[in-house]
C-alpha cells in the first residue's frame, strides 16, 4: 500500500493501564482526551474486563471508544518504555460530546516523544553554534552566556535593544515566566508574539464595539437560526465547534471567503450560503449588508435602544476606556464611533453600500449579497432571526480595523452580542494560554501613533532597521510566520552568521567576549528554544538552541475557545535534559538577579500566576483559593475536574443558585467539606447572568453582565474605506499578477512541526501546493500536479515611520511620500491543484507550510491603526516549472476536490 | 447491496460469534506481492504486514458495471467489514483488471464508523461519510481527502481468476477492532 504502510493491528491498554486525562494540544477547541499508558511488553485483551477502557471490541460506531493505529505509539515514563494511547474522551459531555475529534487530535499519540520512534530527533541538550556547528554544551554555560550578554546589552543600549518573540499560547504556566520576565523584570517594550509584529488587539475593531471576543459558549453556536462565519470554516481548522455544534438542529451558515471549503460546500447544501469574495473588501460587503438592512428596517431596534450607546454615552464616557490609549481615539471624538442614528445616516451616505456598486468591489453576486442580508436579518412572523456571527482570520488579516468594525456593527444591529444563540465572538486560531504577570511598557515602545499616543512597537520593523541586538525566540518560526518572510531572513542572517564575531569554542568567557563585540558591531545574539530544531531560526541563526519540554511532558493549563480551563496532565518522560519554559526562564532570571522566580514545579507558577488574572475573562483565581481552603494543590483541584474543566472566569459563591443545566455546562466544584463552592461562566456580557452579590475572591467585572465598554453599551463604528483604499489600490494585482492568499486544513497543524514526522500526514500532503481556478491554469498551461513557483517583484516593506505627528502620517500615502516604503521580493514553489473552488485571479495557498513560506508574498506594511499585518492579501505571478512525481504516483497526494459533502 | 447498511447494533453484535478475532498467523509480504503489477512509484520491495485472511470470490468482472459500487462482506459477515467493490475507470493504486480500475475498500469511515455504503462519488472517485464529511481517494489507496480519518481507508486486495474477483488480504486496520478479524474458514 502506500507509504504510510498502515498496520492492521493495535495494542489495547490492559486494565492496569495508568489514565490520565488532558486536552488536546493544538486548535482552540481543546477537545478532551484520555491517555492511557502501559509498560511494554504486556497488552490488553478484547473483553471488556480485558482492557483498561471496559469495552468489548471491536467497539461500535459513534462511541468514540476505538483505538486507531495513529492513536498509539510509544514513550518514556519514569525512564522505562511505555505504549501509549490517546484518544478523545468518550465520556465527554462537552466539547467533545461522546469523544467526537479532529484528525489533528486523532494522531496526538504520534507527537509522543518516543526514542526509537519518528520524534527521536526532538531536542535534547542545550546546543551552542561553535565553528558554525551546533555542539552539546551544559544548561549552566548557556545560561551564563545569555544572562552575561543580556546584561551587557542592557546596560548598553537599554532594554529596547533586548528582544523575545514568543508563542502565545502555550500554556499559562509558560507565558506568565515569559511575560513576568519580559514586561516585568527587563521592563522591554521589544516583544511580540509568535502571529503579529507586537502586542495588542487582534481584532480592535470588535474589542472597540466593547464586544469581548471569546464571549460565546459553543453551546450559543449550537442554538443559532443563523451563523455568519467570516474569513473562515471552522469545519477546516477548528473541527469540533463545527461538527458537534454547528452541524447540529435546522441551522443556516452564511460562508465569506475566496475559497470554497467542505464546511461551505455543507452550508450551500443545507440551505445556507457561500460568498466567494474578492480578498480585502469585507469592509464593503459588512457596509453592503448593513445598508440593505438599514433601508429595510430589519435592525433590531429594541436591542439597538437597551444597548448601543448613544453619542453623549461615547463621548462623556470616554468611548470605551482611559485617555490616551490606542482605542480612546478610535471611538470618541466622532472619528468613527458613532450612535446608532449616525451610524444609519453615515451608512446609507456610502457608495460603496450601494448593492451594486458592492457586488462589483467584493465580486460577489447582488442576489447573494440580498439573500445574505434577508437571512440574517429579515424578522420571520414579525420575530428576528437568532444570528450569530463568528470570524476568524480572512476576516482579520486583510483589512484588521476596518473589517472588524464594520463586521461588529453589522452584528449589533442585528441584536448579536449578549444572548444565548445571538452572540458575535472570533471562533480562535490558537488555545487562550497567555497569561501576563505585568501589562506591556509601552511607555518605553520606540512607535507612537498621530497626537500624544504612544503604540505597540513593530517588532520586525525593529530588526529590519538595526536596532535589536538581543533576540530569544520561544516555540516560533518567526520569519516564516510574518510578512515579507524572505526579506526577514536576509536581515537575521546578515545579523548573525553574517558577523565575523563567531563562537569558536565552548567556553563561556570566550563566548561572552565575541557576542559582545557582535553586538557592538550592530550584530545580534540569538536563543532559540523549542521542541525541535527548527529552519532557519534554529538551525541557521541562532547561536544558542535551547531544548524545551511541552504538552505529556509537564503538568500544564489553560483555555478554549469558550474559556474551558483544564489541566493537560504529564504522563511521561521529555527528552534528555529538555526543560519546561517557565524552568527555562526561571534560571535565566534568577542569573539576572531577578526575585521571585523560586518555584518548585508548574503548579507554583499556575497559584502565582492566579493573582494576575483576576479582572481578565480567563480570571481562575478563585479556583485557586478553593483549592488552599480545601489544603490541595491548585492542579490536583483542576485535575478532579477531568477534561470538563470549568469555563472562566471563576466566580466562588458561598450558595450555587445557577440552574443545573447552567453548572453541569460551565463546571462547577461544591465540595461539602469546603465552605461555599465555585462554578464557571458560560456566556459573558449576558445581561441575565445570576451573579448574586460578589463573595469571597470573586471579582465581578462589568462585562460579566454588559459590553465591556464605559458605558457598559455596544459601541457602533464608521468604518470609512477611504483608511484603507490607498494601500488596496496600490497592492492589487496588475496584469498577469495574482491575489495569493493563504489559510488552512485540517490535516496540517501550523508549521508541520508535528506533522512532518507524521507519515499518515505526509503521505497526504507530502509539499506545499497551491489551488488556482481551472479557467487561469489553462491560461498558464498548468495541470494538477505540476510544479508552480509563484513570485513577487513588488513585495512592499515600510521601513520607518516609528513616530507620527500629524493626523494622516501612518497612512500609506504619507508613509510612501516619506520614502518609509521600500520594495522587497519573495517566491515560494508547489504543486498545483487545479480546482474551481477558488476564485479566478486568486491563488490558494497552505499558509505555513515549511519551505515555502506563502508570507513570502505579503506585504510588511501593517495596518496603521492597529500594527496589524494583512496575510492574507499576497500577490505573484505564476509559472509551471515541471511535473510533480505525485501527478503520476497514486501513493501519495491526492488532488480530488475536497468540497464534495456526500 | 447494502443489505446491512444501517446495521449499528445488536444484530451486528450477535453477528460477531461469526467472526474469530485472533488472526492465525502474520506474515510479512512484500509491496509487490500485495498488489502485484500494480504499485506505482514506489518501492516494489517495502515489505509490510498483513494478516492471512481468507480467499473470498466478491464479484465477476464481467458483470461489474463503471460507478456502481457492489457491497461485499470481508473477511466474513460481521460488525463493521462492509465493503464496497467498484469500477472506477481510471488507474488506481492497487487497481486490478485490464485498465487497472477495480478496487475494493472497506466501507466503514475509519473516523467514527459511519456507513459509507451508499457513499461513492462518481464524479470525483470518492467515498464519503455524511457523518462528519470525511471522503478518501479510492484511486490512491483510500487516502483522505479532507476530514477528519485517522486511517487511510482500509483496502481490500484483490485478485482476478478468470472472470471472478477475489478478496484476498486487508490492508489497514477495519474500524472498532484491534486487529482484523478472520473467518473461521480462514
Amino acid at each position: 500500500m502506500a507509504e504510510s504502510n498502515p498496520t492492521d493491528r493495535v495494542p489495547l491498554p490492559p486494565a492496569d493501564a495508568q489514565v490520565l486525562t488532558t486536552a488536546c494540544d493544538y486548535c482552540i477547541v481543546g477537545c478532551g482526551y484520555k491517555v492511557f499508558t502501559w509498560p511494554t511488553g504486556s497488552e490488553g485483551g478484547t473483553g471488556a474486563r480485558e482492557n483498561a477502557l471496559g469495552v468489548d471490541f471491536p467497539t461500535e460506531q459513534f462511541t468514540g471508544q476505538w483505538i486507531s493505529p495513529n492513536a498509539h505509539s510509544q514513550c518514556v515514563v519514569d525512564g522505562k518504555k511505555h505504549n501509549v494511547v490517546i484518544i478523545a474522551d468518550p465520556d465527554s459531555a462537552v466539547v467533545n460530546v461522546n469523544g467526537n475529534h479532529s484528525v489533528r487530535g486523532g494522531c496526538l499519540a504520534k507527537k509522543v516523544y518516543s526514542p526509537d520512534g519518528p520524534t527521536k530527533d526532538r531536542l535534547s541538550q542545550p546546543q551552542m553554534r561553535i565553528g558554525g556547528k551546533l555542539t552539546p554544551v551544559s544548561w549552566e554555560l548557556a545560561l551564563d552566556v545569555m544572562a552575561e550578554v543580556s546584561q551587557y546589552i542592557l546596560d548598553k543600549f537599554g532594554v529596547t535593544a533586548w528582544g523575545m518573540k514568543t508563542y502565545s499560547y502555550q500554556y499559562f504556566e509558560n507565558t506568565y515566566a515569559i511575560s513576568k520576565l519580559a514586561f516585568e523584570s527587563i521592563k522591554t517594550p521589544a516583544y511580540a508574539p509568535h502571529d503579529k509584529p507586537g502586542p495588542g488587539n487582534d481584532t480592535a475593531g470588535i474589542d472597540d464595539t466593547g464586544l469581548n471576543t471569546f464571549a460565546a459558549s459553543y453551546d450559543d453556536w449550537s442554538k443559532a437560526d443563523v451563523i455568519f462565519i467570516s474569513g473562515t470554516d471552522p469545519y477546516e481548522s477548528k473541527t469540533i465547534i463545527f461538527t458537534d455544534w454547528m452541524m447540529k438542529r435546522d441551522k443556516k451558515l452564511i460562508m465569506v471567503m475566496p475559497r470554497k471549503t467542505t464546511g461551505a460546500a455543507w452550508a450551500e447544501k443545507n440551505g445556507g450560503l457561500f460568498l466567494p469574495i474578492i480578498p480585502g473588501t469585507d469592509t464593503v460587503l459588512h457596509l453592503a449588508l448593513a445598508r440593505l438592512i438599514l433601508e429595510n428596517g430589519w435592525q433590531d431596534q429594541q436591542f439597538i435602544d437597551n444597548f448601543v450607546a448613544s453619542r453623549w454615552e461615547i463621548d462623556s464616557g470616554f468611548g470605551r476606556g482611559t485617555r490616551n490609549t490606542p482605542w480612546q481615539w478610535r471611538t470618541t471624538w466622532g472619528k468613527l464611533g458613532a450612535s446608532f442614528q449616525q451610524y444609519k445616516e453615515w451608512v446609507l451616505s456610502q457608495e460603496i453600500a450601494e448593492l451594486d456598486k458592492a457586488a462589483e468591489i467584493t465580486g460577489i453576486d447582488a442576489a447573494l449579497i440580498q439573500t445574505a442580508a434577508e437571512m440574517i436579518a429579515k424578522p420571520i412572523d414579525g420575530k428576528h432571526p437568532r444570528t450569530s456571527f463568528a470570524l476568524e482570520k480572512g476576516n482579520y488579516w486583510s483589512n484588521n480595523y476596518l473589517n472588524t468594525a464594520s463586521y461588529a456593527s453589522l452584528a449589533v444591529i442585528c441584536g448579536a452580542g449578549n444572548r444565548e444563540g445571538r452572540v458575535v465572538s472570533r471562533l480562535g486560531g490558537h488555545q487562550r494560554g497567555w497569561y501576563g504577570a505585568a501589562d506591556y511598557p509601552r511607555i518605553y515602545s520606540p512607535e507612537k501613533g498621530p497626537g500624544r499616543r504612544k503604540k505597540e512597537i513593530d517588532l520586525d520593523r525593529w530588526v529590519e532597521a538595526g536596532n535589536l541586538r538581543f533576540a530569544w525566540v520561544i516555540g516560533t518560526t518567526w520569519c516564516q510566520a510574518m510578512a515579507a518572510s524572505a526579506e526577514l531572513m536576509q536581515t537575521f542572517e546578515s545579523m548573525t552568521t553574517g558577523s565575523p564575531h563567531q563562537i569558536d569554542k565552548a567556553d563561556k568567557t570566550h563566548a561572552v567576549e565575541v557576542l559582545k563585540q557582535r553586538v557592538d558591531e550592530g550584530g545580534m545574539f540569538i536563543v532559540d528554544q523549542d521542541i525541535y530544531l527548527r529552519s532557519p531560526m534554529g538551525s541557521q541563526y541562532a547561536d544558542l538552541v535551547l531544548p524545551a519540554a511541552t504538552w505529556g511532558e509537564e503538568d500544564f493549563t489553560r483555555c478554549n475557545g469558550e474559556r474551558r480551563l483544564r489541566l493537560y496532565s504529564k504522563f511521561c518522560d521529555p527528552p534528555g535534559e529538555a526543560k519546561p519554559d517557565w524552568w527555562i526562564i526561571a534560571q535565566f532570571a534568577k542569573r539576572m538577579g531577578f526575585a521571585d522566580y523560586d518555584w518548585k514545579d508548574s503548579n507554583d507558577v499556575f497559584e502565582q500566576a492566579a493573582r494576575f488574572g483576576r479582572k481578565g475573562i480567563l480570571n481562575y483565581h478563585p479556583l485557586v483559593h478553593y483549592a488552599q481552603q480545601s489544603g490541595k494543590r491548585g492542579h490536583d483541584l483542576l485535575r478532579q475536574l477531568g477534561t470538563h474543566g470549568i469555563q472562566t472566569p471563576v466566580r466562588y459563591r458561598d450558595q450555587l443558585t445557577e440552574p443545573d443545566e447552567y453548572k453541569k455546562y460551565a463546571g462547577f466544584l461544591d465540595d461539602p467539606n469546603t465552605t461555599g463552592a465555585i462554578v464557571g461562566t458560560k456566556r459573558l456580557h449576558d445581561p441575565e447572568i445570576d451573579l448574586g452579590d460578589p463573595e469571597g475572591p470573586t471579582v465581578h467585572m462589568k462585562w460579566l453582565s454588559a459590553f465591556g465598554s464605559h458605558s457598559g453599551k455596544a459601541i457602533l463604528h464608521k468604518t470609512p474605506w477611504e483608511l484603507f483604499s490607498d494601500f488596496y489600490q496600490r497592492i492589487t494585482p496588475r496584469g498577469d499578477e495574482f491575489w495569493v492568499t493563504s489559510g488552512r486544513v485540517n490535516e496540517i497543524w501550523q508549521t508541520m512541526f508535528d506533522d512532518s514526522r507524521r507519515d499518515y500526514i505526509t503521505q497526504r500532503w507530502p509539499e506545499q501546493w497551491i489551488e488556482i481556478h481551472p479557467d487561469d491554469a489553462k491560461r498558464h498551461g498548468i495541470e494538477s500536479g505540476d510544479e508552480v513557483q509563484i513570485t513577487n517583484d513588488d513585495v512592499l516593506i515600510q521601513t520607518a515611520g516609528f513616530i507620527a505627528v500629524h493626523a494622516d502620517e501612518a497612512s500609506f500615502t504619507k508613509l510612501q511620500e516619506n520614502g518609509h516604503i521600500r520594495v522587497g521580493r519573495g517566491e515560494m514553489k508547489g504543486v498545483a491543484i487545479v480546482t474551481d473552488a477558488v476564485r479566478p485571479g486568486v491563488l490558494w495557498t497552505n499558509a505555513l507550510m515549511p519551505g515555502s513560506p506563502a508570507n513570502s508574498l505579503v506585504h510588511r506594511v501593517p495596518d496603521p491603526i492597529t500594527n496589524r499585518y494583512r496575510f492574507k492579501l499576497g500577490k505573484g505571478k505564476i509559472k509551471k516549472l515541471g511535473e510533480s512525481p505525485y501527478k503520476s504516483d497514486l501513493t501519495k497526494m491526492s488532488f480530488a476536490p475536497r468540497t464534495v459533502v456526500v | 447491496m447494502n443489505d446491512t447498511k444501517g446495521c449499528q447494533s445488536k444484530s451486528c453484535v450477535a453477528r460477531r460469534g461469526f467472526l474469530k478475532t485472533g488472526v492465525t498467523g502474520v506474515v510479512t509480504m512484500l509491496l509487490a506481492d500485495v498488489f502485484p503489477g500494480r504499485v506505482q512509484g514506489q518501492d516494489p520491495n517495502q515489505s509490510i504486514q498483513v494478516a492471512s485472511y481468507p480467499r473470498v470470490a466478491v464479484g465477476k468482472v464481467s458483470q461489474l458495471e463503471q460507478d456502481k459500487p457492489i457491497w461485499f462482506a470481508y473477511p466474513a459477515d460481521g460488525l463493521h467489514t462492509g465493503c464496497v467493490l467498484v469500477k472506477l475507470g481510471r488507474t488506481a493504486g492497487g487497481g486490478v483488471g485490464e485498465a487497472q480500475d477495480i478496487v475494493a475498500f472497506s466501507a466503514r469511515c475509519t473516523h467514527m464508523g459511519g456507513d459509507m455504503s451508499d457513499g461513492y462519488v462518481a464524479d470525483h472517485k470518492l467515498l464519503g461519510c455524511g457523518e462528519h464529511l470525511s471522503t478518501y481517494d479510492l484511486t490512491r489507496h483510500g487516502i483522505l481527502v479532507a476530514g477528519h480519518a485517522t486511517e487511510s481507508l482500509p483496502q481490500i486486495v484483490l485478485e482476478i481468476q478468470d472472470d471472478t474477483i477475489f478478496a484476498t488480504a486487508i490492508v489497514g486496520l477495519l474500524y472498532g477492532y484491534s486487529q482484523n478479524p478472520t473467518s473461521e474458514q480462514a
